[in-house]
């Protein structure tokens, strides 16, 4: 094998190397991001039933609160409500990125947006019969009580991460060119 | 052998007759044979529901005055709170019992403020603890709302453990089973403000 050869042929791996890691990269960038669009969407649902069934728009919070302190949280303030907050947050992160790592080399959308509500269902599951009997019983027996809007939201995470192929494109893109940039630095 | 033939043949012969005794809606064995029996016991099972339903909805109606109260005159944002907390739940609870007896007894929806008290001298009572509550503002209510709030949820818990047990419709049991633990947080909840507030 000449030499050219194979100085071709590492330039060739070194890229497909770079662009695999881009795709990665684009991968965790957009999970996050679409991890938190279906994070706002899912609690944009919740705020309007708990608004609409009076008990306040920001109860949802306080419900996810009443992780840390039990019932109480329930009539809690400020506090509750960011540790809440945070705490969704950080669920949706983690659930996005999960997804969009999962379906990296599946990038139609309108297959992906069925995927992620099977996802956001599959969520609901292991939220209701796993997780929150532990973690969180409080918040357990209340959506137990209102499956309703509980399903709903989770339809709308799933709506959220299965955006991940748009979102992708888009980090894609912008990785693409930087790791293109790279040998020339 | 031929015994076994005779065994299925009588159950065959038979089987009509146990499909007839499952038994009518309402009630939790009705046997197939005594028409008036069974009737009986489906018209004592649905006013049996009736009743702890009309109970249930009076009680309601109680804690939801007071949880409006609360919402203006309590001294802490966590009673307030606790208030909104009230108002939301009994009235969904409310909303499921309503709708249930909507469909399954035959009551008119109406609204919640023309439920007919089933226990006069309770509501009495009750309407008078109201009119005292009116007079208080601050931690004074404080106190008195949450005391109030113990002793009615301790009474309500304990009326649909008993009623969870009795009633035989399993739809109603199902509603039931909902509101309990939603009524054990609000008892819980109320004691530990009170224990805060103490």
């Amino acid at each position: 094998m000449s030499q050219a050869r194979i100085e071709a042929q590492g330039e060739v791996s070194s890229v497909g190397m770079m662009l695999k890691a881009s795709s990665w990269v684009a991968a965790l960038e957009a999970g996050a991001v679409t991890g938190a669009i279906g994070g706002v969407l899912m609690m944009t649902t919740l705020v309007a039933q708990a608004a609409i069934t009076g008990y306040g728009a920001l109860f949802p919070l306080n419900l996810i609160g009443a992780t840390f302190r039990g019932p109480e949280a329930l009539v809690g303030g400020t506090g509750v409500m960011l540790s809440g907050l945070l705490l969704h947050a950080v669920a949706s992160l983690v659930f996005g990125t999960m997804f969009s790592m999962a379906v990296l080399r599946r990038p139609g959308l309108a297959p992906t947006m069925v995927m992620g509500i099977a996802y956001g269902l599959l969520i609901l599951l292991f939220m209701t019969y796993v997780v929150l009997p532990y973690a969180n019983p409080i918040m357990r027996q209340r959506v137990i009580g209102a499956p309703g809007a509980w399903f709903l939201s989770h339809v709308a995470f799933g709506l959220g991460v299965g955006m991940a192929p748009l979102i992708k494109q888009f980090f894609r893109s912008r990785g693409g060119a930087r790791s293109f940039d790279l040998p020339e630095s | 052998m031929e015994a076994r033939r005779i065994v299925v043949v009588v159950g065959m012969m038979l089987a009509p007759a146990l499909v007839g005794a499952q038994g009518v809606p309402g009630t939790r064995k009705s046997p197939a044979g005594w028409p008036a029996v069974a009737e009986v016991a489906n018209q004592n099972a649905l006013s049996y529901s009736r009743e702890v339903i009309a109970r249930i909805r009076q009680m309601n109606e109680i804690e939801l005055r007071a949880g409006q109260m609360a919402q203006v005159r309590a001294g802490t944002a966590e009673a307030r709170r606790y208030g909104r907390l009230l108002v939301a739940d009994h009235a969904g609870a409310d909303r499921r019992l309503i709708d249930y007896a909507a469909r399954k007894l035959g009551l008119q929806r109406g609204p919640r403020e023309e439920v007919p008290p089933v226990n006069r001298a309770l509501m009495a009572e009750h309407v008078a603890a109201t009119e005292r509550m009116a007079t208080l503002n601050g931690a004074e209510f404080d106190d008195t709302f949450l005391i109030m709030m113990v002793s009615d949820h301790q009474s309500a818990v304990s009326l649909l453990e008993t009623a969870r047990e009795t009633v035989d419709d399993p739809d109603l049991r199902m509603i039931f089973r909902k509101i309990l633990p939603i009524l054990r947080q609000d008892l819980w909840i109320a004691q530990t403000l009170l224990g805060d507030a103490g």
